[in-house]
């Protein structure tokens, strides 16, 4: 091969450096689903209490909200993210005891891990093989979640069941929508960044897996 | 759930909600819009999704 011919154009030079940013992200998101999964899994074993579990949960939002963005571009960034996954992870514990202690209940959760895995393929594989655009459902999407947020605090406090469901169904509905949305960030060039690519789809399927495992314990008749 | 774990949770996720409002009012104000083929294109999937889950739910009924 000459010397011209490994030239790279600059659109070929964008195609690699997007499979880079692909390639990367889901092998990044495997590897902090193993991770959050054992976290939880230590969580449950030790008997942590739902405080514990919420300083946690905290703690992963501090760390998304103020280090992340200051390591997001340097190796600490993905100590940072294994810290992110972590902390969530541990913070499932509780809730997935809660579910595991019902009868049936470690049918629910396995079903709802199962469904979240298949949705994500789904999704994620449908924005990957059409490579469509999908930025245009970010307005949509945000406008969403921040009503979803206002209904999730006024809930807290008003405990109605019928719209913790409504609740959870909308939440299942747009994390489908953001994992199509974050699929095609990463696809088209939109998000560069790796660590930030695999946070987003890790908060896309812990929020799926959460609101889904409600929905299904709901229907089921056991929560 | 104590009333204080009541209120923290409600502040987080009432900040959370104030975090996302600019990048929201950004995306609708400055953001592509999508045609009418394009949330067609976003129906079919999300379809397939409401099936998916109507499936589960009837899995864990039986």
């Amino acid at each position: 091969m000459s010397t011209f011919d490994r030239v790279l154009t600059p659109s070929q030079g964008a195609v690699i450096a997007t499979n880079k940013v692909i390639r990367n992200t889901y092998m990044l998101l495997s590897v902090t689903l193993i991770f959050s999964a054992i976290m939880a899994g230590v969580s449950i074993a030790v008997g942590l209490s739902s405080g514990a579990a919420m300083i946690a949960s905290l703690g992963a939002i501090g760390l998304l909200w103020l280090v992340l963005p200051r390591t997001e571009n340097s190796a600490a960034g993905l100590a940072v993210v294994f810290g992110i996954t972590g902390l969530l992870g541990l913070g499932l514990g509780p809730m997935l005891s809660h579910y595991m202690a019902i009868p049936g209940g470690g049918k629910l959760v396995a079903t709802a891990l199962g469904g979240t895995g298949v949705m994500f393929l789904g999704l994620s594989g449908y924005a990957l093989t059409t490579k469509r655009d999908f930025s245009f459902m970010g307005g949509f999407l945000f406008v969403g979640l921040i009503v979803a947020l206002a209904a999730m605090v006024a809930n807290i406090f008003m405990e109605i069941p019928a719209l913790s469901l409504a609740i959870s169904a909308v939440v299942v509905l747009l994390m489908s929508g953001m994992i199509l949305f974050d699929t095609s960030r990463i696809i088209n060039g939109g998000e560069t960044n790796y660590l930030r690519a695999t946070v987003s789809l890790y908060l896309d399927l812990y929020n799926l897996f959460i609101h889904l495992l409600h929905l299904l314990s709901a229907f089921s008749g056991r929560d | 759930m104590d009333l204080w774990m009541k209120i923290a949770l409600a502040a987080v996720l009432g900040f959370m909600a104030i975090r996302l409002w600019p990048a929201a009012t950004h995306m609708l104000k400055h953001g592509p819009k999508g045609t009418a083929d394009d949330w067609r294109a976003v129906l079919l999937p999300i379809a397939a999704a409401v099936g998916f889950v109507i499936l589960l739910i009837f899995m864990v009924r039986n």
